[in-house]
């Protein structure tokens, strides 16, 4: 029997052994669409900036806030401990039962910039950590008060029972006291200080303890008291005046990554920027000069307006102390126009960056507020651009170059794709043409192969009155062989050149909603099935 | 007795075997034993138009090329059969009457079989296997195509009469069996059809089918997913040097109440590509949500349990006669089995004794799962009540460019005490 058994062992194992599904592979000719898409101007341009006349004509109509100043970093309070070693100063004294020493004060200073001088501020979040120890050897009541702390009137205070310390040895206790909402003045008991706040200890003996005698320089406790993540919702004081230069990027575009070559001309854009001062804060800004880089062609455009070199007064905001709305802002407004300025000539640059030379000046007047210059956190001032201007324009052998590293990844198992063509169906009502090739790059660069072999995308013709009626129909073809598929494989990057050009050349077309690109990919290959 | 006593076996020729036209041969060397022990196993595959050099290189991992695709495609009908039978079973025979009685005997045996059939259109071959590019504006129906694997084991024991007349033997034997339902596969398209716009723009789908399969973490061998009985009936007459058997196999049934997996499709699809709706802003994952859109969609999901499923039941009848003192044999016979796809199989077989312990033998038949059945048997008797045969019904699969796939193979190794 033990035969038997090996011998159909055997057989059940050579047969798994023969038998495998792995590597059976055979060809196929596949043929389908792959996928349809449709490209618009509200598919690049969210519509909530695009407005459309009668006439259907696209209008840009941006208007967002492009950048807010951080508030949170100009009120950063860092982390501090501060600890405090409590010792009985006065002369020799017998403190009896129930009795109470008189308060030992500490004063706590906040570690603010030496440019902000606070008297007042209202916590968002944060905490303060309160540790005592103490080697007193009686039982006693630690009343721990801050009176300029107050959380909606009341005063921060508290009373530990703190037990009797033994013979060279310490009792203590530790407590977290969560600060948010606290209003905090800050400027002392005598309202002549600033970023500081005084915290009083007051211990008492136990009626039924006996009494403590107390020696002049004898140790007690102490404190250490701890700001933990403060972060102020509101601050008021006064932010030392201060001129500063601005020679920085204000707008990192990076187009000419992108754009390599070109001419864009544009039709009238008007340009509002609103600088919105929310705080109490007098600040004027005078800009030397603003530029338009690109990069690419090391070529720069200098704004020209009559605000150049001229001071931006930005008032102070005003303090309106209702927390629902508490503060109502000044704005100013710059409008940059044709009418006034160059600036259809900064964008045709095609800017990389715009820099912006400027000299900033915070409260020129000084403390003209007699320290009440004040800012919300949570209302910071905002930059905010609007642009108002037809989408109309001319581009003459746009130059659009990107590399992407090999968007071929694994799954796609391109190897499997033998042989065959992939067309895409393009039907473009854009008076736009647009000639595409993608090449691959191999290590270091060099071209290996290129896919498209018909690759113009043909441009709606315009009537007499530049207005597309009929889109136009064209066909990408992008046959391959084992050898193009080899060299995907193989590419480290793929190159992708787009050039545009609107017909007729170099004059300014409108677009108009009833644009459209659409674009069907469409796949007949030969493709192998592997198990 | 004396004038027929060279027939008059204890165990029967073509009884109490697992399989139909499985034969105890040697048994002129056992005349005496009343027991026996037996490990077999037969596994057999046959397609009408799916040759053999097609599976083998199927299923060892090779490349199908065009024109060993084209070798199939060019045998196919509109609509194709299938199937595979693979049983194996270890036996014990226990004749000594002195147990049950005069001339009653039993057996006790342990059977494992995995059984397949089913039937295809012939696009259900050539669009996997071509794509359907060559298709591209015709309507490419797919209807018809259905079919199922299940596997169970099988315990059984049952008994077995004999009686011995002064000029005959009759043998019956009845067993009962409790089949523990392991695994069960189904796939059904009543209609489908697949139109590939002949510009490629679009790809329509009309399907109307399902597939079942066993709870996937539950579908281990010996894992129970249902439960069933079944019956066996054999018997055999013999006379002289005449031998009639008929066995009637596996008749009975599985209920499957354990609840396992329905993939149903009842619908129409027409693919035009998956849609990016904006070109600017894709990461791509378009594609993930339209497959698992078509997942969520078109494919229904249900667990429930398929019931009751008869067993592929199998009759055999065979006749036998011996010549030149039994070292001739000459049988013919019909086999069925509860199927539609499987044709009754009729066979002529010859057995040739060279020597006592030697047995060659060679069948041809018509029927099964294919067509022409060429088969070849071999035994050898070791001695001490060892014998091994080593057979296959099917070798016409191995003749290129003739027929289709008939292949099988099997053993069995016996022992008589």
């Amino acid at each position: 029997m033990k035969k038997a058994h090996l011998l159909f062992l055997i057989s059940v194992l050579l047969l798994q052994y023969a038998c495998t599904l792995d590597g059976t592979s055979w060809d196929i000719d596949g043929k389908g669409p792959v996928l349809e898409t449709s490209f618009d101007l509200s598919k690049a341009i969210p519509d909530q900036h695009l407005q459309y006349n009668t006439d259907s004509a696209i209008i840009l109509n941006f208007y967002d806030t492009v950048y807010t100043i951080n508030l949170d970093s100009i009120a950063y309070i860092p982390d501090s401990s501060y600890l405090y070693n409590i010792n009985w100063t006065l002369p020799n004294f017998v403190l009896p039962p129930g009795a109470s020493l008189p308060p030992f004060i500490i004063k706590l200073r906040f570690g603010i910039s030496d440019r902000l001088k606070l008297n007042a501020a209202r916590i968002n979040r944060g905490r303060l950590r309160v540790e005592i120890k103490s080697v007193i050897p009686r039982n006693i009541s630690l009343n721990y008060s801050i009176p300029k702390a107050t959380f909606y009137g009341n005063p921060l205070s508290f009373t530990e029972k703190i037990s009797a310390a033994a013979p060279n040895d310490t009792t203590f206790f530790t407590t977290y006291i969560n600060l948010k909402d606290y209003y905090v003045d800050l400027r002392g008991p005598n309202q002549n200080e600033y970023n500081v706040l005084y915290i009083y200890l007051t211990p008492s003996m136990d009626t039924t303890e006996a009494a403590l005698p107390l020696t002049t320089g004898q140790f007690l406790f102490s404190a250490n008291n701890a700001l933990e993540k403060i972060n102020p919702s509101y601050a008021q004081g006064y932010v030392v005046s201060a001129k500063d230069s601005v020679n920085s990027n204000i707008l990192d575009l990076g187009i000419s990554r992108y754009i390599k070559s070109g001419l864009l001309d544009i039709d009238s854009i008007r340009l509002g920027i609103t600088l919105n001062n929310t705080m109490g804060v007098d600040m004027r800004l005078k800009i030397d000069k603003l530029r338009s880089m690109n990069d690419n062609t090391g070529q720069q455009v200098a704004l020209t307006h009559p605000v150049i070199g001229t001071y931006i007064n930005l008032q102070s905001a005003q303090n309106t102390f209702n927390l629902a709305n508490p503060v109502i802002p000044y704005n100013y407004t710059l409008w940059l126009t044709p009418q006034n300025s160059n600036l259809d000539k900064l964008i045709e640059n095609i800017p990389d960056r715009f820099r912006i030379n400027a000299l900033a000046e915070i409260n020129p007047l000084a403390n003209a507020t007699a320290d009440n210059n004040f800012f919300y956190t949570l209302f910071p001032p905002k930059l905010i651009v609007h642009a108002l201007a037809p989408i109309k324009f001319s581009v003459y052998q746009l130059l659009f170059v990107d590399t992407l590293d090999n968007p071929v990844f694994d799954e796609i198992q391109i190897e499997r794709f033998q042989s065959g063509e992939i067309r895409v169906l393009a039907e473009n009502k854009f008076p736009i043409a647009v000639v595409l090739n993608i090449y691959t790059l191999d290590d270091n660069g060099t071209t290996t192969d290129t896919l498209f072999t018909q690759n113009i995308v043909l441009p709606a013709p315009v009537n007499a009155s530049n207005r597309v009626e009929q889109a136009v129909s064209s066909q990408l073809s992008f046959p391959f062989d084992e050898q193009k598929v080899l060299h995907i494989t193989q590419a480290k990057r793929i190159l992708v050149k787009a050039r545009f050009n609107t017909i007729p050349n170099l004059q300014l077309l409108q677009m108009y909603s009833d644009y459209y690109l659409k674009l069907k990919v469409l796949a007949d290959v030969k493709y192998r099935i592997t198990l | 007795m004396t004038e027929i006593k060279h027939v008059i076996w204890t165990l029967p020729l073509c009884l109490l075997l697992s399989n139909a036209r499985l034969t105890n041969y040697f048994l002129h060397s056992y005349s005496g034993k009343r027991h026996n022990i037996t490990l077999s196993s037969q596994a057999e595959l046959g397609t009408e138009n799916i040759h053999t050099l097609f599976l083998n290189k199927f299923f060892t991992g090779n490349y199908l090329d065009e024109a060993l695709k084209n070798s199939v495609r060019d045998r196919l009908a509109n609509y194709n059969r299938l199937g595979a039978d693979w049983i194996s079973e270890l036996r014990y025979v226990n004749m000594n009457d002195t147990m049950l009685g005069k001339n009653w005997g039993y057996l006790a045996s342990f059977k494992n079989r995995l059984y397949a059939e089913g039937r295809f259109n012939r696009y259900a071959f050539e669009l996997p296997f071509y794509g359907n590019a060559p298709y591209a504006g015709m309507d490419l129906p797919l209807s018809g195509s259905n079919g199922y694997m299940m596997m169970y084991q099988q315990f059984q024991i049952g008994f077995v009469k004999t009686w011995y007349q002064p000029k005959s033997q009759h043998v019956f034997s009845f067993g009962l069996g409790y089949i523990n339902g392991n695994q069960l596969y189904e796939a059904r398209i009543d209609s489908g059809i697949v139109h590939t716009a002949l510009d490629a723009e679009s790809i329509f789908l009309k399907l109307d089918g399902y597939l079942y399969r066993n709870d996937p973490s539950h579908n281990r061998f010996f894992n129970n997913n249902g439960s069933g009985l079944s019956l066996d009936f054999q018997y055999q007459f013999s006379q002289g040097n005449h031998i009639l058997s008929v066995q009637a196999l596996d008749i009975g049934f599985i209920n499957w109440e354990r609840a396992g997996e329905y993939h149903r499709v009842d619908s129409t699809l027409l693919y035009e590509g998956v849609t990016i709706d904006n070109i600017v802003t894709t990461d791509g994952s378009e594609f993930t949500q339209y497959f698992d859109s078509l997942n969520q969609n078109y494919i229904r999901k249900e667990t429930d349990n398929p019931g009751f499923r008869m067993l592929p039941a199998m009759l055999h009848i065979s006749y036998a006669y011996r010549f030149m003192d039994g070292r001739i044999v000459l049988q013919t016979g019909v086999d069925a089995k509860y199927s539609i796809h499987y044709f009754p199989s009729m066979y002529v077989r010859g057995v040739f004794y060279p020597h006592q312990r030697v047995m060659l033998a060679g069948s041809l038949g018509y029927g099964g799962f294919g067509t022409l059945n060429i088969g070849l048997d071999f035994g050898i008797n070791f001695g001490k009540g060892y014998n091994l045969t080593l057979h296959t019904r099917n070798l016409e699969g191995l003749i290129p460019n003739t027929f289709a796939t008939g292949l099988s193979a099997g053993f069995k190794l016996s022992r008589y005490f």
